[in-house]
């Protein structure tokens, strides 16, 4: 294309991008964002869910027009910073990216000064399913292994998790209902910690995120998912081996209570558009994320399905509220 | 002061202190919650540390009483709460003002109280040094400082 | 060795340099800077290396890592403050050597000692990564919890005046660290109601409370000895050959502790500083002058924290395991690149993992020129009156204590540390053990608890099947044993009139 021609229609389309923008604001007080947003991340800067936002960072701001600011408020489990998100003005201005737990399963350990349910979903990010994960040197060859090895010696099989009432337990407790045994559960700080403990043999399973296999040369056996995941098309899914429970961990982008029903339809396109974009599709690659977009509806039936699910787990693993 | 007074004062301020955090951590029982099925309750640990917090409390308890001639020097009182209440004052009105605006207060306040009344220097030292600090964190760290109600950032 | 020269020349370019250059600069400022830090200065260039080229990311980031760690020594030595946690023990005798107008000796000193510190773990890492890692692998909880008992033995090493007032401090600290949510159960610990303490109390800005306030407030109530009419020398001078050969047994036991102590996991390099310094404090050629300004303190601390650095990148990078919150975000510096660290990084990368070796190489040197560099100015802020310089530390470092993660929550904890701290300080409390305290009181807690779940909540079960950890038990109940003999053997010895306020 000569170059001219080329200006002409970046030119073009730039215009048409703002008229569109103009048509898209008319109906709201005035076109938001006219102010930087913050996106406020419950996690600590360089962490997995920030890594994600600092990705999409520069491609939403450029598609919002705006600056976005990343502001990290972290602390216990994630709930320090939904409780300020679900304090913040709901303008649109201020908007939550999380993990799922804050609204999910932490409401029902503890007494918590936020609503979770008052969040006002505006669209999922992604969607990475868990793999229950042993080392290369256990024994253990299937899920039907482990049942059978923890049927006869009860309590003696030990499984890791990230803490309580964190996905990684939760699922555990999903297969030891459905396989009706045992194991000990023993609770770490974080992934890390557990991945020195599998590799030093301190601890037999763990049901964790797809990426860590390749990355500590682990040998997944069951994949929570509906389908086979295209990285591992040899590792069949649980459902396939009995258990009929999907869990993944995704990130997903709130508002606070309140927030207009303008800010979350422009923001949910825009971070649709945005996840769509080739650029940020290779970046999600790099990080080995699958990106899983849901619109507002969807988001607002999957957390609320998710919220009850996980109520009855906990339930069933006689986890109460403190 | 007094080295032994002191020691009274502080093994019997810890010794309390550590009896009011037993009756918190006995309150911690996950027993009750029966869910952590393996392992000890989350009160545990910190039960263990109680028990020697108390005892080392006792053990100085007993030096203050048995008593010493040691001397320990003192603080001057009214500098002291002053100071602390200035600085307690400061804090409190980051929240409410802004760091920018707090940080430009209280230096304003603080340099004159402890005796620097020069006003060519006290201003713009006053003054710069918040700003810039400011100025530093959010635009170039990036990181967000408490903002006063009437402005965006600052 | 075949891959040096595709490695170099991986390297050996302007973008390299360059990130070199900005990043140790960059570092050093963040380190020193009260609060702040090497998490903190990571994440901050994390956003930059997104459009960068794997080498020139990885170097910005490494050098960054290093000068941080560096970096939190000047503000230790200048206004008794660490700029970083990793740098609490060069307090105890840097603040009194820049207090006796020395700062720029003790300046010569730290950098100095932090540049063969981190060139020693530098080379600990080149020729060894693999091997070592595996022997990280071997510390399960149990053989943790060993180390970190021996590791706590060190707070009696930093007690200065009284032993019982160092371990209620230990004690205060490990309590402290106890405080908000269990990660283990997902129970919430004397929090008293209050939401925010959910969160459990941050390190930094108790830090900032307990040393940066507390001796403003000391120096401003409390009349000082001398101190106004010294001549404060500045600028940057180190100290003759001969100096540093009289002290040559503490700088390289602290190289190898600090090397050793990055490697393993759950400890950092506080305590290594910490365990150097009150191994210095044993056995140093100068251990009755440690703690009055005395540069084999300084030493032990700065030269055992940087290396941290290099020993802390073994399980990061051959096993894809850090073992701290810095190495955990140079973790994702490598994530965000594409690199997967883990156990085949090296098979996959080799030209850039020998690449990355020599530019931590560079970065150690990088970092010691700018810091000789800096120094002139940097020491030059001593001569400003105190009513003066004291104000702006105080503001400086209420907002580092905010900066490191947003919470006004922060705020609080730093003036009631700072608050209570001074009234610890004056019944004679150290601070130095409750940082200890503090810093080692999770891990502890958590290896001990998955110990007894593992033993089915037997501690006797510690003793058989777990060699190392009994003989690192073995070491800590001697090393207590000695400790106390020491102890009464000085009670009887002490006849001073006047004690000294403790710091």
């Amino acid at each position: 294309m000569p170059r001219h021609t080329r200006r002409a229609t970046l030119l073009a389309g730039a215009a048409l991008t703002a008229v569109m923008t103009v048509t898209a604001a008319m109906p709201a007080q005035a076109a938001w964002p006219e102010k930087p947003v913050t996106f406020l991340i419950p996690w600590p800067a360089g962490g997995a869910t920030d890594i994600v936002g600092r990705a999409l960072q520069p491609y939403l701001a450029e598609r919002l027009g705006t600056e976005v600011i990343i502001k990290n408020v972290v602390g216990a489990g994630g709930t320090i910073g939904a409780a300020e998100a679900a304090r913040a003005k709901p303008d649109g201005y201020t908007l939550f990216l999380t993990t799922p737990s804050v609204l999910t399963s932490m409401p029902h350990m503890r007494p918590l000064p936020y609503d979770p349910k008052g969040f006002v979903p505006i669209g999922r990010i992604n969607d990475t399913p868990m793999v229950v994960m042993v080392t290369k040197t256990s024994p253990h060859e299937s899920i039907a292994d482990i049942v059978e090895d923890a049927k006869g010696k009860p309590g003696e099989l030990t499984y890791a998790s990230t803490g309580a009432g964190t996905l990684p337990h939760i699922t555990m407790i999903s297969l030891q209902s459905s396989a009706d045994v045992e194991l000990k559960h023993v609770p770490f700080k974080g992934s890390a910690e557990v991945m020195k403990a599998l590799l030093g043999d301190v601890v037999d399973v763990f049901s964790d995120q797809a990426q860590l296999i390749p990355r500590y040369d682990l040998r997944p056996l069951g994949v929570w998912a509906k389908e086979r995941l295209p990285e591992f098309p040899d590792v069949p899914t649980m459902k396939e081996q009995g258990y009929d429970q999907a869990f993944s961990i995704w990130l997903g982008l709130f508002g606070p209570e309140g927030t207009p029903d303008e800010v979350v339809q422009k923001m949910s396109a825009v971070l649709e558009d945005t996840l769509e974009d080739p650029a940020v599709v290779e970046e999600f690659k790099k990080l080995q994320l699958a990106p899983g977009y849901m619109n507002p509806g969807e988001l607002a039936d999957f957390v609320e399905s998710e919220y009850e699910r996980n109520k009855n787990l906990m339930g069933m693993a006689g986890i109460k509220k403190q | 002061m007094r080295r032994d007074r002191l020691d009274l004062i502080f093994g019997a301020a810890m010794l309390v202190l550590a009896g009011l955090l037993w009756r918190e951590a006995g309150a911690l029982d996950a027993g009750n919650t029966g869910f952590f099925g393996f392992g000890f309750d989350p009160g545990f640990f910190p039960r263990i540390l109680l028990g020697f917090w108390a005892a080392l409390s006792l053990v100085v308890l007993l030096r203050g009483l048995r008593g010493s001639a040691l001397r320990v020097q003192a603080p001057s009182w009214p500098q002291l709460a002053s100071l602390m209440a200035l600085t307690a004052g400061y804090v409190l009105s980051i929240t409410l003002i802004g760091f920018a605006f707090a940080s430009v207060a209280f230096l304003l306040i603080l340099l004159p109280v402890l005796g620097y009344r020069r006003p060519l220097v006290v201003l713009p030292v006053a003054v710069i040094f918040p700003l810039l600090t400011w100025y530093v964190f959010v635009f170039i760290l990036q990181i967000i400082l408490p903002v006063s109600p009437w402005f965006d950032r600052i | 060795m075949e891959h040096l020269l595709p490695a170099l020349d991986l390297v050996l370019n302007l973008n390299v340099g360059l990130a070199i250059l900005v990043g140790t600069a960059f570092g050093i400022v963040m380190g020193a800077l009260p609060g702040l830090g090497t998490v903190l200065a990571i994440t901050i260039a994390l956003p930059f290396t997104f459009s960068m080229a794997p080498a020139p990311s990885i170097a910005l980031v490494l050098a960054i890592y290093c000068s941080s760690v560096y970096g939190g020594s000047i503000s230790a030595i200048l206004i008794n403050t660490p700029g970083t946690p990793q740098s609490a023990a060069t307090v105890l005798d840097g603040y009194p050597m820049a207090l006796r107008g020395d700062a720029d000796k003790a300046l010569g000193w730290a950098t100095i000692a932090s540049l063969i510190g981190g060139l020693f773990s530098t080379a600990v890492l080149v020729m060894a990564a693999p091997r070592l890692a595996q022997f990280a692998l071997s510390f399960g909880p149990i053989e943790t919890f060993a180390l970190i008992a021996l590791a706590l033995t060190c707070i009696a090493g930093v007690s200065r005046g009284s032993m019982i007032n160092g371990l209620l401090a230990g004690i205060l600290g490990l309590f402290l660290a106890t405080v908000g949510t269990d990660t283990m159960t997902g129970f919430v610990r004397f929090d008293f109601g209050v939401f925010d303490l959910a969160a459990g109390i941050e390190l930094v800005p108790l830090l900032i409370g307990l040393f940066a306030l507390t001796e403003v407030f000391a120096r401003l109530t409390m009349p000082q000895d001398q101190t106004g009419d010294l001549e404060k020398r500045i600028g940057f001078s180190v100290a003759p050959l001969k100096e540093w050969l009289l002290r040559w047994k503490t700088l390289v036991k602290s190289c190898v502790i600090g090397t050793l102590v990055g490697i393993l996991p759950g400890t950092g390099a506080s305590t290594a500083a910490f365990i150097s310094y009150s191994e210095a404090k044993r056995s140093g050629r100068y251990r009755d002058k440690l703690g009055t300004g005395e540069p084999e303190g300084l030493v032990a601390s700065e030269a055992s924290n940087n290396a941290v650095t290099g020993g802390a990148l073994v399980p990061t990078l051959a096993l894809g395991i850090p073992g701290d919150p810095s190495t955990a975000v140079m973790m994702s510096a490598l994530i965000i690149q594409g690199i997967q660290p883990g156990v085949r990084l090296f098979a996959d990368n080799p030209e850039l993992m020998y690449g990355s070796f020599i530019v931590l190489a560079a970065c150690n040197i990088v970092m010691a020129v700018m810091g000789a560099a800096a120094a002139p100015a940097l020491t030059r802020i001593l001569r400003m009156p105190e009513p003066v310089l004291l104000p702006l530390v105080l503001v400086l470092s209420i907002v580092g204590a905010y900066g490191v993660r947003g919470n006004p929550f922060d705020l609080l904890t730093a003036l009631v540390a700072g608050i209570v701290g001074f009234f610890l300080r004056l019944c004679g409390v150290p601070m130095a053990p409750i940082v200890i305290g503090m810093v080692l009181g999770p891990t502890f807690e958590e290896n001990l608890r998955q110990g007894l779940i593992l033993t089915d909540g037997s501690f006797l079960a510690f003793f058989s099947g777990h060699p190392i950890a009994v003989v690192l038990l073995g070491v800590t109940f001697v090393v207590v044993v000695l400790a106390l003999v020491g102890e009464a053997r000085r009670r009887g010895e002490a006849s001073a009139t006047t004690a000294p306020i403790a710091g």
